[in-house]
């Protein structure tokens, strides 16, 4: 009997959540609510869809041009259970993973250490708004800290640099991920809160 | 910490299917033309003023809070809008009776085919003017009918 996932949101393919194009899952839940996070409304545990690890990973087989999946939120150490069902699936599938948590490795419980041992890199840390800095690459404030875990990926690829990514759909419709500043922001979309 | 930044609902392009979608989604038309369409819906107004080729609404989500879940919908509305336009169209091109009626209602579907397009470009022009003059490199793919830009800067 495969996981449940709950999702927030997701894009098939991204550039800017790790090394190569990736298939990005935000997880929808989080207790952890650090002070200035951008993505609240990823924060109810009740929100967002439910999907089963299965068919993830089936639709996983059918796209074309990644070289792995990354993990954020939400927070996806609170779905560890989920997690470490999607991680294993994609280690098997040969596909690299990309954890983001905002734990520190002190705080992990068993599942928890399990997902962050199976990722190749991992970001760790609460998002401290103090420390806030968009120059940095992967991370959002300078505490948060970056683990190459397996061998597949080393520090070569963390460049640092500021990342933004905007993906126009068919029908027009504009989404803006990464780390964009308020009047990039407010004069692209249509609707601005 | 990134953030994401998703639209509710598709852009609408289009008066008429605008107008149409509004009223579908239970909202009372106050004044409407070209550039402004103003409603009002669960007892707030709004207006939606058409700027860079689409209609747009400017809210504070803090002071509105659900009153804009007519918006969650609107989008599916619009777009069965557009293809009801879009058929409509085409019916009476094949069934015009004269060579300048049919080359008309043509030039009119071929018009409104356009419009989307024509937003697809622009929005794609105008976050490359905004990156430039933020100072970011671009780099763009084209993938199942999906733009993608990757805006990166070395500071």
């Amino acid at each position: 009997m495969s996981q449940t996932l709950r999702i927030g949101h997701r894009l098939d393919h991204s550039e800017i959540y790790g090394p190569g194009i990736r298939s990005v899952f935000w997880t929808q839940g989080c207790t952890l609510a650090c002070k200035g996070c951008w993505n609240t409304q990823y924060w109810p545990s009740k929100g967002g869809g439910e999907i089963e690890v299965s068919q993830i990973l089936s639709e996983l087989d059918n796209l074309k041009g990644i070289e792995g999946i990354t993990l954020l939120g939400g927070e996806p150490l609170q779905q560890s259970n989920a997690s470490l069902e999607l991680i294993r699936g994609c280690k098997d599938r040969g596909l690299s993973v990309f954890l983001y948590t905002g734990y520190e490795p002190s705080e992990f419980d068993e599942e928890m250490q399990a997902c962050f041992d199976l990722s190749d890199i991992a970001v760790t840390g609460r998002f401290v708004q103090e420390l806030r800095d968009t120059t940095l690459r992967w991370r959002g404030s300078r505490n948060q800290q970056v683990h190459f875990i397996s061998n597949t990926y080393d520090e070569s690829v963390l460049q640092e640099q500021t990342e933004v990514e905007c993906h126009i759909l068919p029908n027009g419709n504009l989404t803006i991920v990464g780390y964009a500043e308020p009047d990039f922001l407010n004069e692209l979309l249509s609707e601005v809160k | 910490m990134s953030g994401v930044w998703t639209e509710r609902s598709v852009p609408m392009t289009d008066h008429e299917c605008a107008v149409e979608a509004l009223k579908e989604v239970g909202a009372t038309i106050l004044a409407s033309n070209e550039n402004q369409v103003r409603i009002r819906i669960n007892g707030n107004e709004w207006a939606l003023q058409k700027s860079h080729g689409r209609y747009s609404l400017r809210y504070n989500q803090r002071t509105v809070g659900s009153n804009l879940s007519w918006l969650d919908n609107i989008g599916q509305v619009y777009e069965q809008s557009v293809v009801k336009k879009l058929r409509r169209l085409r019916t009476e091109e094949e069934g015009a009776q004269l060579e300048s009626e049919r080359i008309a209602v043509r030039a009119e579907r071929e018009a409104f085919e356009a419009q989307r397009q024509g937003l697809i470009e622009q929005r794609r022009q105008e976050i490359l003017e905004k990156a430039k003059t933020l100072g970011y490199r671009v780099k763009e793919t084209k993938q199942n009918g999906q733009i993608r830009m990757v805006l990166v800067r070395t500071s």
